[in-house]
């Protein structure tokens, strides 16, 4: 379109011929290609092997011994995958088993001294905030399930029930105050107690507990530490 | 920095770090952030920041305080360093002893250290093999030799940690300008530490004093060797004697000249003589002239002086080096005639397509496509020259012309390189996967079956718990081990070719920045003048 107010250039920049690009008159051209070229073509020459020897076994064992090492040390962070329901209770029973590690510290105190003061964590705020909400969660089940049923007439008194929010400041106080009151109690029960926790659980979780992830076992819950981002878990 | 490079850093780091460290290093890649930039969607900022100290502590990210934000950074070259690391303990064995190669892999495990504590888990090493050869001075000695050599070097020492951690106003630590104090770590005490297999307490003396290895001084050392090599390759295992102790006279420096050691021949041969090896000494001329003759010419004579001042010539060396790999991935990938076709190329700077199907002895259509190849790869370039036939304008001929910009191309085989390397990264990554669960059941056997042989058990209870693991499954733990292993070996491989192809560059971009220095200055002096 834009050369066509200009008739005379037009011949020889329109076309060109074979001879320009070095193809003889006659010559076979190749014929049209109708599919994509295959996405992993053969190679054409086969690759040469790899070199083998007492030196290269050293070397692979030296990487070796630095992978497995890695893999085992504090250095190496998992992250809680959940993609589909079953990975994350795959992911979260090797979690359980991990935690001891990555709980390690990583390097002696001193260490730390070295960083920006962000990343340092907080050692005693996390631990105070752990044991309240394992406390809060034993003492919300242990009463043979009084407790919730003591809960759930009260929701039906006040029907709508009002905000979320109040209902659950409400269960923390009286699970606290039961808390204090079966102190005693609780370790006799010992092994009971446990059994009832994961019972009750089931029907914990329409509960104050929906807001955590489905896959927490109860005791571990809160290792997590910060809980910025950790409501909504993906399931 | 390339995308591959930055696929490849993120795969070793997860290899690693795992993937929270492997996301932080995503975003670290694109450049400096604070740190509220820096934690990955979804991850836990808890776990953000373990995986940023984890880092840091390997010397893989820096930070620098900017107002009252602290950025971070990440070195990708420190991480490629981490695939060299069996490299390195390599060298260490061949040049040092055990111990030093222990203490490096020590360092290289836990990123930085105290001295105490090196020579407390070196020591319990020692101890395990031969209670009887442990010397815990001797380690330390090993260790100075590391620190002289410039292997080892200090990390910067924080000026007090304790007023640091209690002082809520600082962001960051300030740090002292860089002194090495002579450590004072008692030898005698953890020698007894060690003999009465007490557990290492952490409460060492030297705790603010720690020592990281240096990825740079390795790297120059690998180079020593691969010049070294050649030598041996180009005469015999007295020539690469000869080199070595040439290069070993200036490895105190990190030798980034194109020329380095410059010695006099009686010096060299005394130098020779006490090294007792007396046959190299007698024929020490005819050794250097076979070194600074033919292609690879490492040795390379810069004065007459005092019998002849020679010199290690390790630019041209590394370059012809780089030349031949390059040559010989032509040739593994497409053949010996493709080969020939850019050995041609190399050789004479620019030829046409007439002369390429003349001297390379070849039928001018398969040369033709032989250049097409060439070209289409990127390892030859084509130039178009426009010359005048006739006297009068308007009649021109083009000709092409082909050559071979080599830092062009050894730019594009790094790239291929790492791509390949983070292939086989993600291979790794997925065999791992597949597997994960059975080499979990394996490890805990092992585990276990160990505690048991401590316990004293009977044969019969090692072989019930041997049996845990059915042969079906020892055939597929033989299996992933033999692919990982493979797999490892291919990895070692392309960094060998990548290293030696980084080093090209880093030689080359020096010689650029010579040049346009010069030129410079020449232009300032010519504006003097003026």
């Amino acid at each position: 379109m834009g050369s066509r107010g200009r008739g005379r250039g037009r011949g020889q920049g329109g076309t060109f011929s074979m001879e320009q690009l070095g193809v003889q008159k006659g010559e076979g051209m190749p014929t049209a290609v109708l599919q994509p070229p295959p996405v992993f073509p053969p190679p054409e020459y086969r690759p040469l092997p790899l070199s083998t020897g007492p030196r290269q076994e050293y070397l692979i064992s030296a990487k070796r011994d630095l992978r497995s090492y890695m893999r085992e040390s504090p250095f190496h962070i998992k992250q809680r995958s959940a993609s589909n329901w079953l990975s994350g209770l795959v992911t979260k029973i090797k979690e359980d088993e991990r935690v001891r590690n990555e709980d390690a510290p990583m390097f002696s105190s001193c260490c730390w001294s070295q960083f920006p003061k962000e990343l340092i964590p907080v050692a005693e705020g996390g631990k105070a905030r752990k044991r309240k909400v394992v406390k809060r969660k034993k003492s919300a089940v242990k009463a043979d399930g009084t407790d919730i049923l003591e809960k759930l007439s009260k929701l039906e008194e006040t029907g709508d029930g009002g905000p979320t929010v109040e209902k659950e400041a409400g269960s923390d106080e009286e699970t606290d105050d039961e808390d204090d009151e079966n102190k005693d109690k609780k370790g006799m029960l010992g092994i009971e107690e446990e059994e009832q926790v994961e019972e009750v659980d089931e029907e914990m979780d329409g509960g104050t507990d929906y807001a955590n992830n489905y896959f927490d076992p109860g005791d571990e819950y809160a290792d997590d530490g910060d809980d910025d981002n950790d409501e909504g878990g993906v399931y | 920095m390339s995308l591959q490079q930055n696929k490849l850093c993120c795969l070793i780091v997860r290899e690693l770090f795992g993937e929270v460290a492997e996301s932080v290093t995503h975003l670290l890649l694109r450049g400096a952030a604070p740190l509220n930039r820096v934690c990955p969607p979804g991850v836990m900022k808890q776990k953000a920041k373990r995986a940023l100290a984890a880092l840091m502590h390997h010397g893989l990210v820096n930070f620098v305080s900017q107002g009252s934000l602290v950025l971070y950074s990440i070195d990708a070259l420190a991480v490629q360093r981490i695939l060299r690391y069996p490299r390195y303990l390599q060298q260490m064995k061949d040049n040092f002893s055990d111990i030093c190669e222990s203490i490096i892999q020590e360092l290289m495990n836990h990123g930085r250290l105290p001295l105490s504590a090196i020579l407390f888990t070196v020591g319990c090493r020692v101890f395990a093999l031969d209670p009887s050869k442990l010397a815990v001075p001797e380690i330390e000695k090993h260790f100075k030799l590391l620190r002289k050599e410039g292997f080892i070097e200090q990390c910067p020492r924080v000026t007090d940690s304790e007023s640091y951690l209690k002082n809520n106003e600082e962001l960051v630590p300030s740090f002292v300008s860089k002194v090495v104090i002579e450590v004072d770590v008692k030898a005698e005490a953890i020698h007894e530490r060690i003999v009465s297999s007490a557990a290492d307490e952490g409460d060492h003396p030297d705790k603010n004093i720690l020592w990281r290895i240096s990825g740079s001084r390795f790297d120059a050392q690998i180079r020593d060797s691969i010049v070294i090599e050649a030598a041996v390759r180009k005469t015999d295992e007295l020539g690469g004697a000869l080199v070595k102790k040439m290069l070993s006279d200036s490895s105190s420096r990190l030798h980034q000249d194109p020329i380095v050691g410059d010695i006099s021949f009686f010096v060299l041969k005394s130098d020779i003589l006490k090294l007792c090896l007396n046959s190299l000494a007698e024929k020490l001329r005819d050794y250097l002239e076979v070194l600074q003759s033919g292609t690879l010419k490492i040795v390379r004579k810069i004065g007459d002086s005092g019998g002849g001042q020679y010199a290690i010539a390790l630019k041209d060396t590394v370059d012809v080096l780089t030349a031949y790999a390059v040559r010989s991935i032509v040739q593994e990938r497409h053949g010996t005639k493709a080969a020939r076709v850019f050995a041609l190329m190399l050789d004479n700077a620019f030829v046409d397509q007439e002369q390429i199907q003349q001297t390379a002895l070849i039928p001018a259509k398969e040369a033709k496509v032989l250049t097409y190849i060439l070209s289409e790869n990127h390892f030859a370039s084509v130039r178009e020259m426009r010359k005048s036939v006739g006297a009068g304008a308007g009649a021109m001929k083009s000709v092409y012309l082909f050559h071979v910009d080599l830092p062009h191309v050894v730019r594009g085989l790094v790239e291929r390189c790492e791509k390949s390397l983070g292939n086989v990264l993600c291979r790794k990554e997925a065999e791992v996967m597949d597997s994960e669960r059975l080499m979990d059941k394996k490890r805990r056997v092992d585990a276990l079956l160990k505690t048991l042989v401590e316990q004293g058990a009977s044969q019969e209870e090692l072989k019930e718990v041997d049996a845990m693991i059915t042969p079906p499954e020892r055939d597929l733990v033989t299996k992933v081990n033999y692919v990982l292993d493979k797999l490892s070996s291919a990895e070692l491989e392309i960094d060998s070719t990548l290293l030696l192809f980084q080093v090209y560059l880093e030689f080359d971009e020096m010689a650029k920045r010579k040049r346009s220095s010069t030129r410079g200055r020449g232009r300032s002096k010519r504006a003097k003048a003026s």
